[in-house]
């Protein structure tokens, strides 16, 4: 599920080559304000990498670690029972 | 509803024979059996590598003028970019870590003995496509340090005699590290070395299920073996967990960085060095002495690594003693030079400026 949500969170983004090309597209109809003004703005990557904030890599950390905790626990517990059923020590 | 979906599949697939073949697999216990599960953990690493991969490549442009400009846009504004780009930096060095511990493993446990040939050949020849992943991998970002360290990746092949040439520019596509050089190495890792992986995997898989894991030359095994399904694969599932545990900590806590957009008319930074699996090969290069009996240095360690991939691929037909259940001295003293090798020469790459 985490996985599904990081997935969707991703690409819900535009491409920015496709809106690269929009540009281009829309320099050469500069005319036409209603269709500039009807596309989206580019958005521009900043020259160097931003760091993302501690804050929020430390809640991802701690958000993903308590999920496969309880995944792990689960896990552990049918193990448990599934060697008990298969007689194993 | 659901029965009636079940049993028309039940007419036209063999799904019982299939789960047979899944479930019949019983899984020796001894004292060394924590080494099985650095294969399920390669495995897992893969996974991540083809899931994270398919997301970057909705946003990677394989230009030289676009590519620095995509990966900063991936981690700067794709929600979670930086995430899923750290993951896959993360994920494929965890996952050659992983791959080499299964393979060492595997050779030090004779674990290539009849009738499991195939099963390290097959292994071996995805050491090599893992390798290749690598390489063609670290140029994409197009920062300063990719773009020269795959300058100097690419003229490795040169010093070899006949094939040399053609080799440089089969990995370059031009006289240059340019445009043609990116689109090659974005195809062949994001097009032919995952076909290529994918059918090596499922044979890779298929043979382990048919043969089941080796139990070590003169190893005893007084315990019931594990039944693969369900109790190996929670011993698994715990394995992985820990796993992407680990995987998500590093991605977080040391996220991926990006150096300078790669310029090709300014001069090489000082301290190009490739990525740890490749630093034994670099270090080696570095050195091997100029000139060995009118030979150049640089071509008589291609050779040899040439030849020692050749004798690691043919390991089981060369060990004979291996297929009547015994371990070779030589064989086994050949692996562990070969690790102590290895990590020296990674330690001394890391260490000498």
């Amino acid at each position: 599920m985490l996985c599904l949500a990081l997935i969707a969170a991703s690409l819900s983004m535009p491409n920015q080559a496709a809106t690269a090309q929009e540009e281009e597209k829309r320099d050469t109809t500069a005319l036409d304000s209603t269709t500039a003004a009807a596309t989206p703005a580019i958005v521009e990557a900043p020259a160097k990498i931003i760091d993302p904030e501690l804050s929020e890599r430390g809640l991802i950390l701690f958000v993903v670690l308590v999920m496969l905790a309880g995944f792990g626990l689960l896990v552990g517990l049918k193990k448990r029972e599934a060697d008990q059923r298969a007689g194993l020590d | 509803m659901l029965i009636n979906v079940i049993s028309w599949i039940e007419e036209r697939l063999p799904v019982q024979s299939i789960k047979t073949f899944f479930i019949k697999k019983n899984v020796p216990r001894h004292r060394h059996s924590i080494w099985y599960y650095f294969g399920g953990m390669t495995l897992l690493f893969f996974v991540v590598q083809i899931v994270t991969g398919i997301l970057l490549t909705f946003y990677y442009t394989p230009t030289p003028e676009k590519a620095h400009e995509s990966v900063m846009y991936i981690v700067n504004e794709v929600p979670y970019g930086w995430l899923i780009r750290s993951l896959h930096a993360w994920s494929a060095n965890l996952m050659i870590g992983a791959m080499f511990i299964h393979m060492f493993s595997a050779f030090l446990m004779v674990a290539y003995r009849k009738p499991r040939e195939l099963l390290w050949v097959s292994g071996a020849l995805l050491m090599f496509v893992v390798l290749g992943f690598g390489f063609t991998g670290y140029l994409l970002p197009w920062d300063t340090m990719a773009y020269f360290a795959t300058l100097i990746g690419t003229e490795v092949p040169a010093t070899m005699p006949v094939i040399g040439d053609w080799g440089v520019s089969l990995l370059k596509g031009s006289e240059e590290v340019g445009a043609e050089t990116l689109t090659r190495m974005y195809s062949i890792h994001t097009v032919v070395l995952p076909l290529v992986s994918l059918l090596l995997v499922s044979f890779h898989l298929g043979l382990n299920q048919l043969y089941g894991a080796s139990v070590p030359v003169g190893t005893e095994t007084p315990r019931k073996p594990i039944p693969f399904f369900p109790n190996f694969l929670y011993r698994d599932l715990l394995s992985w967990t820990l796993g992407l545990g680990i995987l998500i900590a590093l991605a977080t806590i040391l996220p991926s960085g990006l150096g300078e957009k790669a310029d090709p008319l300014a001069s090489a930074p000082l301290g190009i060095k490739p990525e740890w699996y490749f630093l034994p090969l670099y270090q080696s290069l570095r050195m091997a002495p100029a000139e060995v009996f009118s030979l150049s240095g640089d071509f008589i360690v291609n050779l040899l690594v040439a030849i020692g991939c050749s004798v690691w691929l043919a390991i089981p037909f060369l060990d004979r003693k291996a297929s009547a259940g015994r371990k070779s001295l030589p064989f086994m003293v050949l692996g562990i030079v070969l690790i102590l090798y290895l990590i020296t020469t990674i330690l001394l790459a890391y260490v000498l400026p």
